[in-house]
């Protein structure tokens, strides 16, 4: 299993970064690689070029070695040639003792030199000449024991000065033709060596030539990394140096967001991302801490007008008890029936203002208000439940229906004088888990742009604190099951209106449910 | 190292890879020189001719090399000045002492010595072909060089072309102890005296130098005012005739036949006062001297023979006459010998 690269596990691990799922990582470059490649380059290309220049200068020392050995070896030839020729003359002059073993000595050393010679020769000429002087050397070997003979033979008186005499200009003559054959190979060999430097020295220019073309090319590859290199670098710091002094000048709420060229190296691009993420970060954090301010600083504002609301309802309590009493005393049991009745709800808002009750409770509490109204609205309206009450163990904000069921009365059926209509209605539906409160008449209605225009009132409420009927249900609903809560309003004039909120409730636990 | 990631490093290899590789193949094709060898048993001639690299002999020297190309054969050349028979003599007996396949020289039937060591040569069967100049009694293998008489002949049958009536012609040379110009003048009366309309006024014998020659050439206009031809039967008295003719306007009245073709001499034919010129195929006779050598010689040492050559059929021994022919003012520039 290959290991994994270090900086996609500091993704992995770090929520921050759990949605960068396109973050390419494991082929991108870092920084250290590229310095690195940058240096071996370099190296490289240094070690190549002092090597081939050595080599090139070991090729030519070797060939200049060559050419001076071999005219080493000439001069050894022809110096033992000059030696034979004066032992001859001494030989023949001084009437000495016959010098075989010294002239057979040079004599093998001549041809050792040409030997050496003829088997490195690669000129045609040359290798001629030195066959040549092979031939006269052989000449001059066979011609050395006749002339020996020969003066054994004068010494004997056997034989004349003359015979003597022309046997030894016979190895003249060939040891003088061999030294006139010293120029013309040294020649030779000298016009050969000024041909091959000239050629190896045209060569190495034309090598050279070549060669620092080359390396130029390189040079400017390695120039061209060290700017990418640099910018590489400088680019992202340069980035991030900027985003520094915008935050340190502006704040992080009104800072710009960091971002590199996709060419930077893996590593500086994740210090930048990381930075850019961080700013993202501490802006969301800003604007959290901001918005709960707002909502504890909306919250007191309600606690204050909550304490100022409680002070009518226990006088309208009071009062209402009194006037109950009042009405039995006089015998007017309806009116003191419906006078119990709006003490009661009074006492329940007094009691259950900014609370949590079960929506059976609600629903419970919302009888008692119908009661009142259909006392006072007669037959002109008709309340009507259908109830689902699978879920009405669920707590919900108090006095969450009654005003639904106020507007429908005073915006929908309030001014029939008959066969006005109210619908109470919950359902759940458990394909999506919601919950539904709905509230429908047939009253009124109201037009499509009024429609869209409450709505927009709903949604504006839970922003800006605007105090609508159907906008504080909202808000309180949303407060208590978050956002998910929703609202719709469907109307048509003079055919009604159907007011429903949907509660999420996801995975209740239905009592009876397994 | 070289994980993922390491692109850039296997980038700056890869690159250094390609840089030594391209250095590695342009140093092969810059500085390795292949050790071909050379042969070393190829037969092995010396050639003993006039010192000149150019001109004639250079063009002798030029066929030598040719042939040895063709042949696979060796010839080492030694020059003498052509006034130095005793230096050519000198250098012939140091070929004595060398094992060689044959020689190739110059003869000249008037010096003994020369002749007495190409005879030795022969009876150590070291076969010497002649070139330029024969001599016969040397006992020499093979003379290659040009046919005297034809040439003289030929040189007065243009001479008879160029001139409807009788022909009245002076002879130029240098010396008719020397046996080529004796016999190109041979070969040239013989066509005269063939033709029945022709007499030779004076065979003149002048120094090879300029002045020189305008003297005799001023004697000759002088004294025969009949004369309407001049021969040169050498190639050093041609090739003043070019530089005489500027001060002698009288020469452009006569027909005049040179020999060989020295840059001068194919001037001089270019301004007029020259009207012919025999010229000799000397690069034939180095050439076939060579070839003569390598289809004849290899006996004495035992070396394989190696001609390869086609372009002729083998040589017998004896004389061998290379081409002749004439350069007129029409094919001056464009001639070429064969």
């Amino acid at each position: 299993m290959p290991h994994a690269n270090p900086a996609t596990l500091f993704y992995r691990k770090n929520p921050l970064f759990s949605h960068r799922k396109s973050l390419k990582l494991t082929e991108e470059t870092t920084t250290k690689e590229r310095l690195s490649a940058f240096y071996v380059l370099l190296f490289g290309v240094t070690l190549i070029t002092v090597l081939f220049t050595f080599l090139i200068h070991t090729a030519d020392s070797r060939q200049y070695q060559r050419v001076i050995h071999k005219m080493v070896v000439l001069n050894e030839f022809f110096e033992s040639n000059e030696k034979v020729l004066a032992q001859i003359k001494s030989f023949v002059t001084a009437e000495t003792t016959a010098p075989a073993d010294i002239v057979n000595q040079n004599l093998d050393s001549m041809e050792a030199c040409l030997a050496l010679l003829q088997n490195s020769e690669q000129d045609l000429r040359i290798f001629r000449e030195l066959q040549d002087c092979a031939d006269m050397t052989d000449a001059i070997r066979t011609r050395t024991a006749p002339l020996y003979h020969a003066m054994e033979l004068y010494k004997n008186k056997n034989a004349s000065f003359e015979t003597l005499h022309s046997g030894s200009r016979e190895i003249y003559a060939i040891s003088e033709a061999l030294s006139s054959r010293y120029n013309i190979i040294s020649k030779m060999l000298l016009d050969n060596i000024q041909q091959s430097f000239q050629a190896m020295q045209t060569r190495t220019h034309a090598f050279f030539v070549v060669f620092l073309i080359m390396t130029g090319i390189l040079f400017f590859f390695l120039l061209f990394q060290i700017h990418e290199l640099s910018r590489a670098v400088s680019g992202p710091v340069q980035a991030l140096t900027q985003a520094a002094e915008k935050i340190k000048k502006d704040g992080i709420c009104n800072s710009i967001s960091v971002s590199v060229s996709a060419k930077v190296d893996r590593d500086l691009r994740i210090l930048t991302e990381v930075f850019h993420d961080m700013l993202l970060q501490l802006k969301r954090q800003m604007e959290i801490i901001t918005e709960n301010a707002r909502i504890a600083q909306e919250l007191e504002r309600a606690h204050l007008r909550e304490l100022q609301l409680q002070i009518n309802p226990h006088f309208m309590f009071n009062t209402l008890n009194m006037l109950s009493d009042t009405a039995y005393l006089e015998h007017a049991d309806q009116t003191a029936q419906l006078l119990e009745q709006a003490a009661k709800m009074f006492r329940f808002s007094l009691d259950y203002a900014g609370k949590k009750i079960t929506l059976y409770k609600e629903l419970e509490e919302l009888g008692r208000y119908v009661t009142i109204q259909e006392k006072r609205f007669g037959d002109r309206i008709r309340f009507l439940f259908e109830l689902d009450e699978s879920f009405h163990f669920i707590e919900i904000p108090a006095l969450i229906l009654q005003p639904l069921v106020e507007n429908a009365i005073v915006h929908g059926v309030g001014m029939y004088t008959e066969n006005g209509r109210i619908t109470i209605r919950t359902r759940y539906e458990k394909e999506t888990g919601t919950g539904w409160l709905i509230v429908e008449d047939n009253g009124l209605g109201m037009s499509e742009e009024k429609r869209i225009h409450i709505l927009h009132d709903i949604h504006q409420y839970a922003d800006s604190g605007l105090k609508i009927g159907l906008g504080n249900v909202y808000q309180r609903l949303r407060m208590t099951f978050g956002d998910r809560v929703s609202v719709e309003i469907a109307s048509a004039t003079e055919q009604g209106t159907r007011v429903a909120f949907a509660i999420p409730l996801p995975d209740m636990p239905l009592p009876g449910s397994t | 190292m070289l994980r993922n990631g390491g692109n850039e490093m296997k980038k700056s290899i890869a690159l250094l890879g390609g840089f030594s590789l391209v250095l590695l193949i342009l140093s092969v094709c810059f500085f390795y020189q292949p050790v071909s060898g050379i042969p070393k048993d190829l037969p092995r001639y010396a050639c003993i001719v006039c010192a000149p690299e150019e001109g004639y002999w250079g063009k002798v020297k030029e066929g030598i090399r040719l042939a040895d190309e063709d042949f696979h054969t060796s010839t080492r050349i030694s020059g003498f000045s052509i006034l130095d028979s005793a230096r050519q003599v000198e250098l012939l007996k140091e070929v004595e002492y060398l094992n060689l396949d044959g020689v190739i020289t110059v003869g000249d039937p008037d010096i003994l010595e020369l002749n007495t060591i190409i005879s030795q040569m022969e009876s150590d069967d070291i076969p010497v072909v002649l070139i330029d100049t024969d001599s016969a009694q040397s006992g020499r293998s093979c003379y290659i060089g040009t046919d005297n008489y034809e040439a003289g002949r030929l040189a007065a049958e243009e001479i008879l072309n160029r001139i409807d009536g009788d022909v009245h012609v002076a002879v130029l040379a240098t010396g008719m102890e020397k046996s080529y110009q004796a016999e190109r003048l041979r070969g040239f009366q013989a066509a005269l005296e063939d033709s029945g309309r022709a007499e030779i006024l004076e065979v003149c014998v002048n120094e090879q130098d300029k002045f020189s020659l305008m003297e005799r050439i001023t004697y000759l206009t002088e004294t025969y005012d009949s004369m309407n031809a001049m021969f040169c039967a050498e190639a050093s008295t041609t090739q003043y005739i070019g530089l005489a003719g500027n001060s002698l306007a009288s020469l452009r009245d006569l027909v005049i036949i040179g020999f060989d073709d020295l840059d001068a001499t194919l001037q001089a034919i270019r301004n007029g006062f020259l009207d012919a010129t025999i010229i000799q195929d000397a690069q034939a006779m180095g050439y076939e001297a060579v070839r003569y050598l390598s289809s004849h010689a290899g006996h004495r040492t035992g070396r394989t023979e190696t001609q390869n050559s086609d372009r002729f059929e083998p040589i017998a021994a004896g004389n061998l006459y290379t081409k002749i022919q004439i350069v007129t003012a029409d094919n001056v520039d464009t001639y070429k010998i064969p």
